[in-house]
């Protein structure tokens, strides 16, 4: 019964048209970037990892970057195409010799409907489904059979892959005919294998996210 | 007087480069890494957690890694593996232990008795006083 009520609530939210929409983008088609910050949902990623800025190894603040197209399918539903990119290090605490790297990549489908208001101010909420790739990175000590004696250092590097949900409200301000600014907060649940099989189990959580779209 | 002088100077070279030799090698040693065949009359002075061994190790039917680890005095001692986010693979001691050097077998496999995948895990040491956390590999 309940997942029939949310398939109802999700289709009024998708079709149902919209009331008022004279302040319309100026095109079909946008491109959009932003930052993300990131706060993982589980309390092990948590404690185990800071964030950390995506891309490089800076000393600069922990975000997340995103970049995608949208194409506008009518005048209050979007379908969104977003890539991205965060990092996690790995605390170099406990005993642990060396730090790690948990890079997250996920390429995401989203739909978005879109309430526009006379103000300018449009709220919106979204659903979408997404694609992960992480990959995990450090290096570590070689030990012989026999002796826990270190011998020496290795680089090692592990690949993840795994689907994911997505669930995002918001605000768009309107700028401009065709600039807007987003201002959102995203859910996603992120499944990277079996975490009692050596997987990573669920590596999502809440994300703010500040980005701006040109429409054209 | 010469000769005395090239002689000492050349045995204190080859001193020197021993030393330095002596040195590197136990650089590569870890701060808190015990050698528990030397140790193993008296009782250790702090809680540690060695490095695991062997490291790495291939995935196969009988592969083993042994933790060494070591009580100043009686406590309640948790040993786990967890993957690289923190989920607890496999509990391997989970109980009062008396003060001394102590060795778990972990046999690369979860508490489900399945193999782990390959990939990176933590050994984790936790006591009431200290916690501690060493990498290993499994390799396919």
């Amino acid at each position: 019964m309940k997942r029939i009520i949310g398939v109802l609530a999700l289709a009024f939210v998708f079709i149902f048209p919209c009331p008022v929409s004279s302040l319309e983008p100026a095109g079909k088609f946008g491109v959009y970037g932003g930052i993300s910050y990131i706060v993982p949902q589980k309390k092990f990623m948590r404690s185990n990892y800071d964030n950390a800025f995506s891309i490089i190894n800076v000393d600069f603040p922990p975000v997340g970057v995103e970049l995608g197209v949208l194409y506008r399918l009518s005048t209050s539903v979007d379908l969104m195409l977003d890539v991205g990119a965060r990092r996690h290090i790995l605390k170099a605490k406990d005993g642990l010799q060396h730090a790690g790297n948990l890079r997250i990549f996920p390429a995401a489908i989203v739909a978005r409907r879109v309430w526009r208001f006379e103000s300018g101010e449009n709220p919106y909420a979204a659903i979408g489904s997404a694609v992960y790739w992480s990959r995990f990175s450090t290096n570590l000590i070689i030990t012989g059979e026999l002796d826990p004696t270190p011998l020496g250092e290795y680089g090692v590097v592990k690949n993840y892959f795994g689907i994911g949900a997505i669930g995002e409200a918001g605000l768009l301000e309107r700028l401009s005919e065709k600039l807007y600014l987003d201002l959102g907060i995203r859910y996603d649940f992120t499944r990277l294998g079996d975490s009692q099989d050596g997987g990573l189990g669920n590596i999502g959580g809440v994300q703010f996210k500040l980005k701006t779209i040109y429409y054209f | 007087m010469r000769r005395l002088i090239q002689f000492t100077s050349i045995l204190l070279i080859l001193g020197g480069t021993i030393l330095n030799c002596e040195k590197g090698a136990r650089n590569l040693l870890d701060e808190n890494e015990v050698d528990i065949e030397k140790s193993s009359s008296e009782l250790p002075k702090i809680i540690f957690l060695n490095q695991p061994h062997p490291n790495p190790v291939s995935r196969q039917q009988d592969a083993k890694i042994s933790s060494r680890y070591g009580l100043p005095q009686a406590m309640r001692v948790t040993l786990t593996v967890e993957n690289v986010i923190g989920d607890v693979v496999r509990v391997l001691v989970n109980q009062q232990q008396p003060a001394g050097f102590h060795e778990v077998i972990w046999d690369t496999k979860n508490d489900a008795g399945k193999p782990v995948k390959a990939g990176v895990y933590m050994v984790h040491l936790a006591t009431a006083a200290a916690s501690q956390r060493k990498l290993v590999e499994i390799r396919d």
